[in-house]
């Protein structure tokens, strides 16, 4: 009993951590341009078809990997010039831009649909099988799962000196409360915007090269639940805390698989809904967001 | 300018009747896009190379025939939308699809009031003709009472399952193939120990697959679609629960195989097609398939089109194109052999019962049987 | 202003004599689809662009509406008419209990709130299966008769155009009234609104009432009409295609979202030429996104002015004559 009380944690921790990863995406534009981008998800499956592609040319995993992300990177890039810029000199708001991206992610979704086909297709096994594990006890971990874990440490690390120890967190920060005083203050507004747009984007489709071996290499990457789950996570770090945004996805897996485990697989969903709207009414400002007085 | 246009649209009448009087025009409603776009391609792939066959042949009688291919984005809505296209401002001779069982259900009475015959591959024991009797509904694959009973009976009868578990989806499909296999497990006296669900996009099966296993199973059936087959396949040879698994009609396909990879050895499944068939009318099928379509390899749905196409060729052959001729020479007279065998429309309106169970062996899905 | 809602009139009174033209079947259920949407949009049009409140779960109320109407006139064999009152009653209520999280909640944290008030009722619309006959879908629906006279299409299309256009009317007065100013103050700042004396969360409440009663009056005359209901058009993408046709439209106009409705309903059905299957879907999202970024107002305001100036043209002319 206990034993699949924690393999239920594990499994549930998991995959909430690949929530969480997404949820990063969100995070990363909320922090510059109090934005959401209803497309963020669209990311993840270009990431992981891209590598695909490039991988399908015998380029080996590093050059696919760095080609794919330096692409999503350059999309990224692309989406502040081409959808937020414009928006914002026409006078459109933040529906306007929720909108736009709306119909991004149904245009990504169809262009892989037209480009790839629907089936979803196998990942090549560079992160190892997805039926390898490694057991603690009688506790199993899959090998994907490891992978996935160590690649959010590093980018804790990362975000963490980037954010707390150089000056972009700073700018971050100061473009989010006020654009003009900032630009002002003599920070670069608009490298600060572009730089956490490609950051935006490049975490979600490092997260969708990541998760391509679980989700498979398919169009639920860029329209299924994970989106929803992926701004669940975000809202439960209160949308500026990138490791509350990863404890939120972990959280919300863990909650899910109880929910099927004590009440019923087929409800599992509603519950985890209405608990994250129990939580924005109680505490908007986000659950897993202990720095919020300070940003 | 009103009376311009007038003229220049009965123009464009009089030009069409002219031009594509020759011409017979079919429909295809299938999913190509969203995310329930996965079967539409083998659907569309498959008609088109039973038309572009028919028509290099001199078409029917000398007329050759024309597809329209529409999208329902696999959703009923939508169905309803473009049915009504293709009935009532296309003017379709016949329609092929849609591929859903509840789409199928809504919009067969349009069918009805258009005297227009419709052929589906959708698969719902529901809409049979013992059921729903509408004279210009047919089905050209085997349905699921027919298919799910005999996965359960050999999952009973050979495999010795006697406290099964049942891992299965939330559309339509999963849920009516739920349906017909707790009644078949009550005919033998057996109670479905547990049953969980997977819906369509989880990929964490630990939950459902730990109560599977804290039941006792001593074998699992599968009711999903490809992806949540690949997931729950995966997740038992993790946990170690080793029973046997025997799949329905979305297990028995590539597209599971090679996303579940060597977790799917030895998994059973039913088929409505193999394409290892040693039958010469599948080879044949399989290579033409093949050749047309950069060796991509077919999939049941593509065979069910491209019989479904000879058929209506043959019944125009035969009655011309009026509605009302042709649903009564499918329904009555018309008998053909194609990919599937032979074809001829029983009391359920469908035009086959063919089904198959077979095992993978790591590279192909090994025939055990072939049932007709 | 007043023009304008002059020119609309015309507009649809030209749009009212079309089913008498053309009267393909086709034709006929897609702009009788279109005019559902058109009551849906117009909802948030007022929800939003008067308003300024956000939702993207609008799909949730459409289903609510559409079951509610169809359980009751199908199975409890009560007349259309009270089904469809009693589809909207159940849909205001929903909508009240959701504006309580915008008592607090702003912007994005409401409209993820929305997002899972949709996804909710779209799981209990499939996991609800006795109700709702779940994924296998609702089937048998009353088509709209009066006694035992079935109406035909033309007839729908007439009854949905004046069910429009009373919604239109009643949002005009609600615009022009003392609660309709007080909206608009609201939207552009709601503290201020406070300290004037005037409830928000009164307002809010009435706004998300009113929004999510269009949305279930919209989605029980769509039961009707179409005979049968499944989960598929009640999702997260069908909810975003709603608040695309409002913002397409136009969220400050009055006809934002009779445009918007009526403009996203047709559009893709004119992208389905033969071969384009794969397509015209893509198509669309990519005209939705010019049309955003370019005229971030909306078309409507842009046809009110092509409007006004096609009557000077008209009017100069007829002096001259």
């Amino acid at each position: 009993m206990l034993q699949d009380i924690l393999q239920n944690i594990i499994s549930g921790a998991s995959i909430g951590a690949t929530y969480g990863l997404v949820g990063l995406g969100v995070v990363f534009l909320w922090l510059t341009i109090s934005r959401i981008n209803f497309a963020n998800i669209s990311s993840a499956m270009l990431g992981a078809y891209l590598f695909i592609t490039f991988y399908g040319m015998n380029l080996g995993f590093f050059l696919s990997f760095v080609f794919s992300v330096a692409l999503i990177a350059l999309y990224g890039l692309g989406l502040r010039q081409f959808i937020y810029e414009p928006i914002r000199k026409r006078g459109g708001g933040r529906l306007e831009f929720v909108v736009a991206t709306l119909m991004l992610c149904t245009f990504w979704l169809n262009l892989i649909i037209v480009a790839y086909g629907a089936l979803p297709r196998p990942f090549p096994p560079v992160f190892g099988k997805s039926t390898d594990f490694v057991s603690i006890g009688s506790i199993k971990i899959s090998v994907l799962y490891l992978n996935i874990y160590f690649v959010i440490a590093i980018l804790m690390v990362l975000i963490y000196i980037l954010l707390n120890k150089t000056l972009i967190g700073k700018s971050f920060r100061a473009a989010a409360q006020n654009r003009e005083a900032a630009a002002l203050m003599g920070i670069n507004v608009k490298f600060t915007t572009s730089l956490s747009f490609m950051m935006a984007t490049c975490v979600v489709g490092i997260a969708g090269i990541l998760l391509a071996p679980i989700y498979f290499v398919s169009v639920e990457l860029g329209g299924g639940a994970i989106g929803v789950k992926g701004f669940a996570s975000a809202v439960l770090g209160g949308l500026t805390n990138p490791y509350g945004t990863i404890l939120g996805g972990v959280c919300l897996g863990v909650l899910e698989n109880f929910s099927t485990l004590y009440i019923s697989s087929t409800y599992k969903d509603v519950i985890s809904f209405s608990v994250l709207i129990l939580v924005l009414i109680i505490k908007p400002s986000g659950i897993f967001n202990w720095k919020s007085k300070r940003v | 300018m009103k009376l311009g246009k007038g003229i220049f649209l009965v123009l464009v009448l009089f030009l069409s009747v002219a031009v594509f009087g020759s011409t017979i025009k079919l429909a295809l409603v299938a999913p190509f896009t969203g995310l329930g776009s996965i079967l539409g391609d083998y659907i569309k792939k498959g008609a088109l190379l039973a038309v572009d066959e028919i028509n290099a042949a001199g078409g029917i009688n000398g007329d050759t025939i024309e597809l329209a291919v529409y999208d329902d984005a696999a959703n009923p809505s939508t169905a309803a939308n473009v049915i009504r296209r293709a009935l009532f401002q296309d003017n379709a001779v016949a329609i092929f699809g849609p591929n859903m069982s509840s789409s199928v259900i809504g919009v067969h009475p349009l069918a009805q009031q258009a005297k227009t015959p419709m052929l589906v591959g959708a698969t719902s024991p529901s809409f049979r003709y013992t059921v729903i009797p509408n004279d210009y509904l047919f089905r050209l694959r085997a349905d699921d009472g027919v298919k799910v009973d005999n996965l359960v009976k050999y999952a009973v009868e050979v495999l010795g399952i006697e406290n099964p578990g049942v891992i299965y989806g939330s559309t339509d499909y999963c849920l009516a193939a739920y349906e017909v296999a707790k009644k078949k497990f009550a005919e033998y006296g057996i109670d479905i120990a547990a049953a969980e669900q997977i819906k369509e996009g989880e990929k964490d099966a630990t939950g459902q697959i730990t109560k599977l296993k804290n039941a006792g199973i001593d074998g699992l059936v599968g009711l999903t679609h490809e992806s949540e087959a690949a997931v729950s396949v995966n997740q038992m040879r993790q946990y170690q629960v080793d029973v046997p698994i025997i799949g329905f009609s979305a297990w028995g396909v590539p597209a599971f195989t090679d996303l579940a990879g060597d977790s799917a050895v030895g998994v059973y499944s039913v088929q409505g097609f193999n394409p290892i068939d040693p039958d010469p009318a599948v080879v044949e099928f399989v290579e033409k398939y093949e050749a047309k379509w950069d060796g991509e390899e077919p999939s049941d749905p593509a065979q069910a089109y491209y019989d479904g196409i000879y058929l209506i060729a043959d019944a125009i052959a035969a009655v011309g194109t009026d509605g009302a001729a042709l649903a009564e020479y499918l329904a009555d007279g018309a008998e053909i052999v194609g990919v599937q065998g032979e074809l001829k429309c029983d009391e359920h309106h469908n035009f086959t019962n063919v089904s198959l169970i077979s095992q993978f062996d790591g590279k192909d899905w090994v025939i055990i049987d072939k049932i007709f | 202003m007043k023009k304008k809602i002059i020119f609309g009139l015309i507009g649809l009174a030209v749009i009212f004599l079309f089913p008498i033209i053309d009267n393909n079947t086709y034709h006929l259920y897609l702009l009788n689809r279109a005019l559902i949407h058109a009551i849906l949009a117009t909802g948030l049009v007022f929800l939003t662009g008067f308003a300024g409140q956000i939702s993207l779960g609008q799909a949730g109320f459409y289903a609510i509406g559409a079951y509610s109407s169809a359980y009751f006139s199908t199975r409890l064999g009560l007349p259309i008419f009270l089904g469809i009152i009693i589809g909207i009653g159940i849909s205001v209520l929903a909508g009240f209990l959701l504006s309580i999280p915008s008592f607090k909640l702003k912007a994005f944290f409401l409209s993820l709130v929305t997002i899972a008030f949709g996804q909710i009722i779209n799981m209990l619309v499939v996991n609800l299966q006795p109700i709702t006959g779940g994924p296998y879908g609702f089937f048998g629906i009353p088509f709209y008769h009066v006694g035992d006279y079935m109406l035909s299409f033309e007839n729908v299309f007439w009854l949905l155009g004046v069910i429009l256009l009373f919604t239109l009317y009643i949002m005009y007065k609600i615009k022009h009234s003392h609660y309709g100013r007080a909206m608009l103050a609201m939207n552009s700042d709601d503290v201020a609104t406070e300290t004037c004396g005037i409830s928000t969360k009164k307002l809010k409440i009435a706004a998300f009432g009113f929004s999510a009663g269009l949305a279930g009056l919209a989605g029980a005359l769509y039961a009707h009409l179409a005979g049968f209901l499944s989960p598929e058009p009640f999702t997260f993408f069908e909810s975003s295609n709603f608040v695309a046709m409002a913002v397409v439209g136009g969220l400050r106009d009055m006809l934002g979202g009779v445009v918007g409705g009526i403009g996203l309903t047709l559009l893709p059905e004119f992208l389905r030429f033969g071969g384009w299957e794969n397509y015209y879907l893509m198509v669309t999202s990519i005209i939705v996104i010019v049309i955003i970024i370019f005229m971030p107002k909306g078309l409507a305001p842009l046809l009110g002015n092509m409007f006004k100036k096609i009557f000077r043209v008209k009017s100069s002319n007829t002096k001259t004559l």
